[in-house]
């Protein structure tokens, strides 16, 4: 798992607009909202008549020296333990399905989200950041609202019920006790808001020093050979006092702050002593009565300092907040026309009876396409391509080759101008219907976790063993994954095997010609693999190039040779466009390119004769 | 195993013991004021509201007759409201003060653990680093050391505090009144054995449940760096049913997990239920055959609270303990490696002379890759070796820097045997550029001088145009402040190769070795920054590897290594003559421009 944290926001303010979506998607679970509500007023209630029942046993049976209505007695406490048990089960249990609910189905709606999601989105925000938001920020958030209703509910009716019985029993000792009420709010909001600082600090710290043990030994050897060992160690040094001094800072408030709000009930309870000691001397309440208030002034700080907690959370789970629900209400640049989906289904929901088959024609009409305004990749730009011609794209980088593929894939859509396929604008269609029957393959080759052969038939879901293996065998990769342990049932994503490139490259292509594309792109690998990969590979494109619209990104002199056009592609526009044949001849851009191109795997090759 | 680890925890607190043990005792302190103080309403209610005569511990008599006796304070009951409220206010103070001697113990034996573990990992010689797993190592000192942490920094107080807390509060109540005490003892041992056991259990669902998460955010993870592929299959709806299956199961094990928390809760709670039910029965037959005074009674009830929290946790505490004795284990593992030697003592003569490798033999484990080697490299040269993959020219510069040493026969450096100079100053005399160069995450001007603690930011530039790195850097919307690595900008491969040439150029060395370092770099830059060398290299001894003929031939002399041997050296001139490897390669990579333009 990537480790990123995005960068917070700077504002520490809490953003009702944030947490109104939030908010509508926990009220799915009203029920069981409900219940912890339910819950946790009854366990305010019976905290409550605990403190009664301490009162009961003073003043009915211990002063007056009685042991009449005992059983009573007995059956109303093992009762009210018997419900306070209860109510913590379903408490409990309420919380833990909310909290499994409520970050599954964020999750899912986030994901959902993320596959409509246009490809500038993607180049707006960066995939770990995207990841850190779905896993770190749903969990973190989703706990907090799942689990505050136990704080909220509880803690708003032990602060009522107290008051209420306070009142109840005797005006004067009530008073003097909610006096000390404001006060300790005030005093746990500040302490918790410090608390919470220093508490991120110490984990701010303890995250770099995590990634310079990370640097310290990855980068070891470069350490040794510039004789780094001291200074590395006094930078981790600081690192390291900066940590303890922060978390000894979080300690201390820590520390600071019970005593405070323990001396301020302790005033309060002081003065409750000296009113309420008289007034039993009076015989105006009772000692039972005494007792109740002094025990009632403990029970009310701890809903208050919950309060506060939550208050403190809510503000530094701000960001995180932000983050999920910016990711939860994006919405996507390329949509298709509710007409369209109309026909042709949207992307889970194909009507693919309505589809017609593709032929592969493929036209650029005036087409500009810009990242930023002011900074256009293309320019007008038109290309018209029949059925089953194979496109090679050259040219330096950021000339617009990859922006060309991109269009031709509805990854993007032009800015201004139409691109047609098979005669018929692409808006007019759905986003399925050109995607499914496209073949894409990479530069860097993107498996997934799982076996070689659910790679493979990632291409057509519904293919058998046989189709597979046939797909593996025309690439020429079927007998390396033969050679292998577990062959076809070989882990292939991280931390599997140990494919080389050349060999994921080649699973790549058996998961392309699995899926029949009638439109292909590749995107050559710029690096040098070994020669033997290299002629794997060239071998395997032109089996899947046969009888294919492709348009490749051409790194490779064979390749760029086999095409049967030729576009050298720069700033945007067609600077030359031709056969090999003619454009050699010509002694242009092209002539350049291609001799640099020659000289370079000229050059591979006599490092393999060393 | 388990008596080694708990030997070497004990012996992580060295000079921090006298706060710490100044910690335990206050928490003593504390726990004796805490299970005091509710004596204070007890006493009030008994004897100074209710007349009975003084039945309290000595200090608590001792107290009132010092104030006068009970009738002074019936008239000023404001005595016994300062007397709760000075207790609450001197146990403040000892809470203050133990937090701060804990904490300083506990941050301090983890900073002295962490620091020095570091530190010993920098000096760990270059073949550990070489052969061990580093995923493995980083393991250790982040994960088992942050388990090793936090039991120090808390879970350690919190077991001393369950032991003091049986111990202080039994005594306390047991001069109160001894059926109520014999009932709150015993109901210890089925919560802890209740606590102990259902951690377990839920270390176990914690384990499941965390698994089943990292399975899911795999598949979040590869759907969205793969979007390319997901979207170019059209496999949406296929990738929503595998996430769903994962999120499904998650949702599963998250509540499954929590349920048992709710059974743990629920069952502790009903031991609570139970011990309160049974304090209050017993406690009122008791009173009412004046065997129990009301104070007292009130006294009790505020102890169950008191005793039982930290006991209902005490299964985490032992389960985190029983984790810390693997941590430390592993941790005292890497500890146990040894570290270099000679890395601080030695000779430290000019290196500015020949360099000589007198029958030099050398192998990793078993694998010869140095055989018999001999050669002389002038001091103040610059000497080029030509070999390809695995013909050992690369462990030559480790062997110099005595990355490695040989296994047999002499390196000398001005007549000086290099096992008997200073390692930390064979290498830093000798600057080296290694293939695939490390850059630590921080700017790259504290990179390019990462030698110095303060590099001089002049020489910094310089160092960046020699390497013709200077004008990539100033494009960069920091300039030399652009942050590099995992948190920042990420340079290419050629980039980066060119800001280790800079980095190796700071400060002064007497050799220079440049290992295949100027491969990712194009053929025009590459001859741009040996023109800068040239230019400013003042008696430095230079040696290049590489396999691109452009590269070498400029050179005083070029060795062709094969199989570990020099096969052929001369100058460019010589090797050409001598029409053996060197010329073929040579007319390989020449060829280019001939053949080309006949396509």
């Amino acid at each position: 798992m990537s480790s990123i944290v995005e960068k917070d926001y700077q504002s520490q303010k809490i953003k009702l607009d944030t947490w109104k979506v939030i908010f509508k998607i926990a009220l799915n679970y009203k029920g069981a909202y409900a219940r912890v509500l339910g819950c946790g007023i009854l366990a305010g209630i019976v905290d409550l008549c605990m403190s009664f029942m301490t009162m009961w046993a003073i003043d009915g049976f211990m002063s007056p020296g009685t042991t009449k209505n005992l059983p009573l007695y007995i059956v109303a406490i093992v009762g009210l333990q018997a419900l306070l048990c209860l109510t913590t089960l379903l408490m409990v249990r309420a919380c833990g399905y909310l909290e499994s609910n409520l970050s599954s189905d964020v999750r899912r709606e986030a994901f959902y989200k993320l596959q409509t999601m246009s490809f500038s989105y993607f180049d707006k925000t960066a995939v770990g950041f995207l990841i850190s938001r779905l896993t770190n920020d749903v969990s973190r958030i989703m706990e907090m609202i799942s689990w505050m209703g136990i704080d909220l509910s509880w803690g708003t009716m032990a602060i009522i019920a107290s008051l209420i019985a306070m009142f109840a029993v005797n005006l004067k000792l009530a008073l003097i006790t909610i006096v000390c009420v404001p006060i300790l709010a005030i005093v746990s909001v500040l302490f918790q808001k410090k608390i919470l600082k220093y508490q991120r600090q110490t984990r701010k710290y303890n995250s770099m020093i995590t990634s310079s043990f990370n640097e310290g030994i990855t980068g070891a050897q470069t350490t040794k050979t510039l004789v780094r060992e001291e200074l590395n160690n006094q930078d981790f040094f600081t690192l390291t006092g900066n940590m303890k001094r922060a978390s000894l800072r979080a300690a201390l408030i820590s520390a600071v702050y019970l005593p405070v709000a323990s001396i301020i009930i302790s005033i309060a309870i002081g003065f409750v002593l000296i009113q309420g000691g008289h007034d039993v001397m009076k015989s105006v309440i009772t000692v039972g009565q005494l007792n109740f208030f002094i025990n009632i002034g403990n029970m009310m700080f701890e809903p208050i300092r919950h309060f506060a907690g939550i208050f403190a959370e809510f503000q530094s789970s701000q960001a995180a907040a932000e983050r999920v629900v910016e990711v939860l209400t994006a919405t996507s640049d390329i949509v298709d026309t509710p007409e369209v989906i109309e026909k042709y289904g949207d992307s889970f929901n194909p009507k693919r009876e309505n589809w017609e088959p593709i032929k592969g024609d493929v036209e650029f009409r005036n087409v500009s396409f810009w990242y930023k305004e002011n900074e256009p990749v293309l320019k007008n730009f038109n290309l018209k391509v029949k059925a089953g011609e194979n496109i090679a794209l050259v040219g330096a980088t950021g000339g617009g080759k990859t922006t060309i593929v991109n269009l031709v894939c509805r990854f993007y859509e032009p800015c201004e101008g139409e691109i047609l396929i098979d005669g018929v604008n692409v808006k007019e269609r759905s986003q399925l219907w050109l995607q499914s029957s496209l073949g894409y393959v990479l530069q860097t080759p993107h498996l997934f976790s799982g076996t070689i052969r659910e790679n493979i038939r990632y291409g057509r879901l519904d293919a058998t063993d046989e189709e597979v293996e046939n797909a593996a065998m025309m690439v020429g990769a079927h007998d390396f994954i033969r050679s292998m342990e577990k062959g076809y049932d070989t882990e292939a994503g991280e931390g599997g095997s140990n494919m080389s490139t050349g060999q994921k490259q080649l699973i790549s292509f058996a998961r392309a010609i699995l899926a029949d594309p009638k439109i292909f792109v590749l995107d050559e690998a710029t690096s040098a693999i070994d020669t033997e990969s290299e002629m794997k590979i060239q071998a395997a494109a032109e089996v899947l190039l046969k009888n294919r619209t492709s348009f490749i990104i051409a790194h490779r002199l064979s390749t760029i040779r086999n095409a049967d056009r030729i576009l050298v592609i720069d700033e945007g526009e067609v600077i030359e466009e031709g056969s090999h044949r003619q454009l050699m001849r010509k002694k242009g851009h092209y002539y350049e390119l291609y001799m640099n191109q020659f000289r370079n795997e000229q050059f591979t090759k006599s490092l393999e004769a060393l | 195993m388990k008596k080694d680890s708990i030997a070497a925890i004990l012996r992580y607190t060295k000079g921090f013991r006298l706060p710490m043990l100044l910690s335990f005792l206050l928490l003593g302190c504390e726990l004796i004021i805490s299970f005091v103080s509710p004596l204070v309403m007890s006493v009030t209610i008994d004897s100074v509201l209710g007349g009975a005569p003084l039945n309290t511990p000595w200090y608590f008599s001792w107290f009132i007759h010092a104030v006068g006796g009970v009738e002074i304070i019936r008239k000023n009951l404001w005595i016994m409201a300062a007397a709760m409220l000075g207790l609450q206010i001197i146990l403040g103070v000892f809470r203050f003060v133990r937090a701060k001697c804990n904490n300083m113990a506990g941050e301090g034996v983890v900073k002295s653990l962490r620091d020095r573990l570091y530190y010993h990992i920098q000096r760990l010689p270059y073949a550990y680093h070489a052969n061990t797993q580093t995923g493995d190592i980083i393991q250790r000192a982040t994960n088992d050391m942050d388990t090793v942490r936090r039991f120090v920094s808390g879970m350690m107080l919190e077991f001393v505090r369950t032991i003091l807390m049986l111990l202080v509060g039994i005594s306390i109540m047991f001069t109160l009144n001894k059926l109520l005490t014999l009932i709150t003892a015993i109901m210890v041992i089925p919560v802890a054995v209740a606590s102990v056991m259902f951690h377990n259990k839920i270390r176990e669902q914690i384990n499941e449940q965390e698994t089943v998460e990292g399975q899911l955010f795999t598949v979040i993870q590869e759907n969205l760096t793969g979007t390319r592929v997901v979207r170019a299959f059209g496999r949406q709806a296929f990738e929503m049913e595998k996430f769903d299956e994962q999120n499904e199961e998650h949702r599963e094990k998250l509540m499954i997990l929590i349920r048992s928390f709710a059974n743990l809760w629920t069952t502790l709670d009903a031991l609570c239920g139970i011990e309160i039910a049974a304090i209050m029965i017993v406690g009122i037959v008791l009173s009412v055959n004046g065997k129990l005074s009301i104070g007292e009674f009130t006294a009790f009830t505020s102890y169950v609270y008191l005793f039982f929290w930290p006991i209902r946790g005490f299964g985490r505490v032992l389960n985190h303990f029983s984790r810390t004795l693997v941590a430390v284990d592993r941790i005292e593992e890497v500890f146990n490696a040894e570290e270099e030697d000679g890395l601080d003592e030695g000779l430290t003569p000019d290196l500015s002379g020949d360099i000589c490798f007198k029958d030099v033999n050398f192998a990793y484990d078993t694998t010869p890759v140095i055989k018999n080697l001999n050669m002389t490299i002038k001091g103040g040269s610059t000497v080029a070796f030509l070999g390809g993959t695995g013909s050992g020219k690369s462990s030559i510069s480790l062997l110099l820097q005595r990355l490695y040493d040989p296994q047999s026969g002499e390196i000398t450096i001005g007549g000086t045997d290099i096992s008997k100079i200073k390692k930390t100053y064979l290498r830093s005399r000798i600057s080296i550029v290694l293939q695939e160069p490390f850059l630590y995450s921080k700017t790259i001007r504290e990179n390019i001088g990462i030698k110095f603690k303060q590099p001089d930011m002049e020489e910094v530039k310089q160092a960046a145009k020699s390497a013709a790195i200077h004008e990539d850097i100033m494009s960069f919307e920091d300039g030399y402040e652009t942050v590099v690595g995992e948190r920042g900008v990420t340079l290419s491969g050629g980039q980066k190769q060119r800001v280790a040439i800079a980095r190796a150029l700071m400060g002064e060395s007497d050799v220079l070795i440049f290992d295949d370092s100027l491969s990712a770099v194009d053929t025009k830059t590459d001859a741009s920054i040996r023109e800068a060398l040239t230019r400013h290299r003042k008696n430095v001894t230079t040696i290049i590897i590489s396999h691109r003929i452009t590269t070498l031939m400029e050179a005083d002399k070029i060795f062709v290594i094969k199989d570990g041997q020099v096969v052929e050296e001369g100058n460019h001139e010589e090797l050409m003559n001598l029409g053996g490897i060197y010329r073929r390669t040579y007319d390989i990579q020449n060829a280019v421009v001939v053949e080309g333009s006949e396509v």
